[in-house]
């Protein structure tokens, strides 16, 4: 953010304009013949070395990572005997423990990193200009098949807590909004993708194709687009300066590889001195058991607790709602200036879904499931927009009135 | 470099065309068979006709018989109580085998509408499909482990006995020996652990306890699975009461009938069913029926047949100790 407000030591304080013609991504080529594109690695000013600039990269690192780990993994795994098969990978293969957990780990990396890297071109304000409206959208996309590929991975195993999350899931689909607007055909269409005639190998079968092939191909081609266009438009936070440039062989190229073995080296570490335990087979009677899912689920199974009004009108449409907002962050920010100050109600709205996020996910786990009363749920929501909007207009204040004694 | 796409010749540009517009046509057609790859044959397809008659046994493979049931029934002071869990009617369907002593459960008159109370033992015959011992005054009832809210199975959904109250519930108001609507039944709840949901044993097959201080989120009673005894003391499964709500899972979607008759005729699909038992078919059950104990052979209870006649199906009690430790 510092950059950012620093910013008004480069020329422009405003932002690029938006570039909706996608058919000036080719005819951007000089030098090349009509219709050719080309993939470009630019050169970038020592500006550009930065941790915040870099953020994008390590989401990119783990992605990888995960790809290759996983196919480490795809050897072992049996969906006829998923529990036994996982169980084998941790007792019986080679490393397996640290492959195993550190593709666990990785995957917590990975939302953590794609959250941060959110989060950062929502303060920074980097949706703005050229074809970065569309990288944002694609961003958001490759959010969502983040996590719902790390539900699924985590679904794999046949745990109890993880079959509990595909029954609701089911449920949830044929009850909340989804069943009762969509035709029940079309429901049940959606649920055989899913979970086949039901039975475990199918269902296993299923849930495998769509982690390790659907999504992930998915994934990492709208990674590739999101990349180029990212490359096209360039840093959002500088301009090409003459003379200052630093090429991208081999310093980017060695940065990048260097910050992406620090991330798998710390992944490593970690799988290795905590190596994970695996939950509770799905079957198995062992009373006690608290269902608290995944720490990246629970800030959604919390926002269904609080939601206030029942599930279906108030939780899933909430989530709808949330979603809808950040696919339409580029095109609600109407602020003209660059800063986080300068565009108070965007940066509070950041704010907000960072506490929310995090108390939701805190709550979520030392309360999961249980349904919280209205007063509560709204004194949480008015206190949380209190502490947000307040602070942000009064620093807005306080810089204006700097500003002003300063001239 | 000003070549741009205006200057390629029309014919090529229509020719083009003509390819996309064929190659959409042709996806689009084959994409019709992809219906068909994603919805397997038997997706929709029942498991079985109606439900099985099954009998209950151990881990090792031996019937289990009402009395050793009886040594696992939980009173009113009891803390804790091993769960005996079987699956019914398919595999993967786990149903909770409870024993409660000290209790007649019987047909409630009405949904209980007010009152934190057990229903008290009245003078009408047992409930429906529950198994009632009057020697020991004891009463066996099957209740479907499936949580009608969202679905949760054991041990998130859990029998906790009337001086057992899981701290999920403490949150939400209800005490150990406390008094009003923060009372915790004499013969406790089964409580879900996932989203709060609470049913009351004693109450048989209308089980959904919603009176309690926070409202259960779940809609339906868990359904009652109907239980039989045979002259041996074996127990077998036979069925679901009518008059109660379906497994969700067997609710057929859309329109199906969640009350009522046509709980028996839903949909038993998506699954694995249960195995096949070697033991001959016994040639009576006794049974409740809502007013006396009926003895009648297992071809009148509407059970799955093939060729028209009764198939036994085994189906394994477990329980999270004791001799029939195990997973469902």
């Amino acid at each position: 953010m510092e950059g950012i407000i620093l910013g008004d030591k480069m020329d422009k304080t405003e932002y690029e304009h938006n570039e909706y013609d996608l058919t000036k991504l080719i005819k951007e080529e000089k030098d090349l013949p009509a219709g050719s594109y080309k993939i470009g690695f630019k050169s970038v000013t020592s500006r550009g070395y930065k941790i915040d600039e870099w953020t994008g990269a390590w989401v990119a690192t783990a992605l990888i990572y995960q790809i290759v780990s996983g196919i480490v993994l795809f050897y072992y795994y049996s969906q006829v005997n998923p529990y036994a098969s996982t169980q084998y990978m941790i007792n019986n293969v080679p490393f397996g423990h640290i492959i195993l957990t550190s593709h666990l780990y990785m995957a917590y990396a990975m939302i953590a990193l794609v959250y941060f890297h959110m989060m950062r071109q929502w303060f920074v304000g980097s949706y703005k200009g050229k074809w970065r409206w569309l990288q944002w959208i694609l961003g958001v996309v490759l959010f969502l098949l983040t996590i719902l590929t790390a539900i699924l991975g985590y679904m794999l195993a046949n745990t109890a807590i993880a079959m509990a999350a595909l029954h609701i899931g089911i449920l949830f689909m044929q009850r909340s909004v989804l069943g009762r607007i969509l035709p029940g055909a079309l429901i049940n269409w959606i649920e055989a993708i899913l979970v086949g005639n039901y039975t475990t190998t199918a269902t296993f079968s299923h849930l495998l194709a769509f982690h390790v092939a659907v999504f992930t191909v998915l994934m990492l081609g709208i990674f590739a687009v999101h990349f180029i266009l990212f490359e096209r438009s360039g840093l959002a936070s500088e301009k090409a300066e003459k003379g200052k440039m630093i090429p991208w062989f081999p310093t980017n190229l060695l940065y990048a590889t260097f910050s992406a073995i620090i991330l798998v080296g710390v992944i490593i570490i970690f799988s290795a001195v905590f190596p994970q335990k695996l939950l509770l087979a799905y079957g198995s009677l062992e009373y006690g058991t608290f269902p608290v899912p995944d720490w990246y689920i629970t800030p959604i199974y919390k926002l269904m607790d609080v939601a206030g009004y029942g599930l279906g009108t108030g939780g899933v449409p909430l989530v709808i709602a949330i979603v809808i907002f950040l696919f339409l962050i580029p095109f609600i920010d109407k602020y003209h200036k660059k800063g986080a100050l300068e565009r108070p109600w965007i940066t509070a709205f950041g704010i907000y879904f960072i506490m929310g996020l995090s108390v939701m996910t805190v709550w979520g786990y030392s309360q999961p499931g249980l349904s919280q009363t209205r007063l509560l749920t709204e004194y949480m929501w008015w206190a949380m927009t209190l502490v947000t909007f307040l602070p942000i207009y009064a620093m807005r204040f306080a810089k204006k009135d700097g500003e002003e004694i300063g001239n | 470099m000003e070549e741009s796409k205006e200057n390629i010749p029309e014919p090529e540009r229509r020719a083009f065309l003509k390819g996309a517009g064929l190659s959409v046509a042709a996806l689009m057609i084959g994409g019709l068979s992809i219906e068909r790859f994603a919805v397997p044959k038997d997706r929709s397809v029942p498991v079985m006709d109606n439900f099985p008659l099954a009998i209950l046994e151990d881990p090792s493979g031996s019937p289990i018989t009402v009395s050793d049931v009886e040594k696992y029934a939980a009173t009113t002071t009891t803390k804790t109580t091993p769960i005996l869990v079987f699956n019914y009617p398919l595999q993967d369907e786990p149903t909770f085998l409870l024993a409660l002593k000290g209790i007649k459960i019987t047909t409630p008159k009405t949904t209980p509408s007010s009152g934190f109370n057990a229903v008290s033992p009245g003078t009408n015959a047992p409930m429906d499909g529950i198994i009632y011992d009057s020697a020991h005054n004891t009463s066996i009832i099957a209740l479907s482990g499936i949580c009608q809210h969202l679905g949760c199975v054991p041990p998130f959904l859990d029998y906790h006995p009337g001086q057992n109250v899981p701290f999920e519930s403490e949150l939400v108001g209800y005490k150990l020996n406390g008094t009003g609507a923060s009372k915790w039944p004499d013969y406790g709840l089964v409580y879900c652990k996932c989203h709060g949901s609470q049913f009351n044993p004693v109450w048989g097959g209308r089980n959904l306890y919603n009176n309690g201080p926070a409202a259960s989120p779940a809609n339906h009673s868990l359904p009652q699975i109907m239980l039989a005894t045979d002259s041996n003391g074996y127990i077998y499964a036979y069925g679901i009461n009518s008059s109660n709500a379906v497994i969700r899972t067997h609710l057929k979607y859309p329109g199906g009938e969640t009350y009522g008759p046509g709980v028996k005729s839903e949909d038993l699909t998506g699954g694995t069913s249960i195995v096949k038992s070697s033991r001959t078919v016994p040639s009576s059950i006794n049974y409740y029926n809502g007013t006396s104990l009926t003895s009648s052979g297992p071809t009148t209870l509407g059970v799955n047949q093939i060729s028209s006649s009764v198939v036994l199906y085994k189906t394994t009690v477990v329980s999270n100790s004791g001799a029939w430790k195990g997973s469902f």
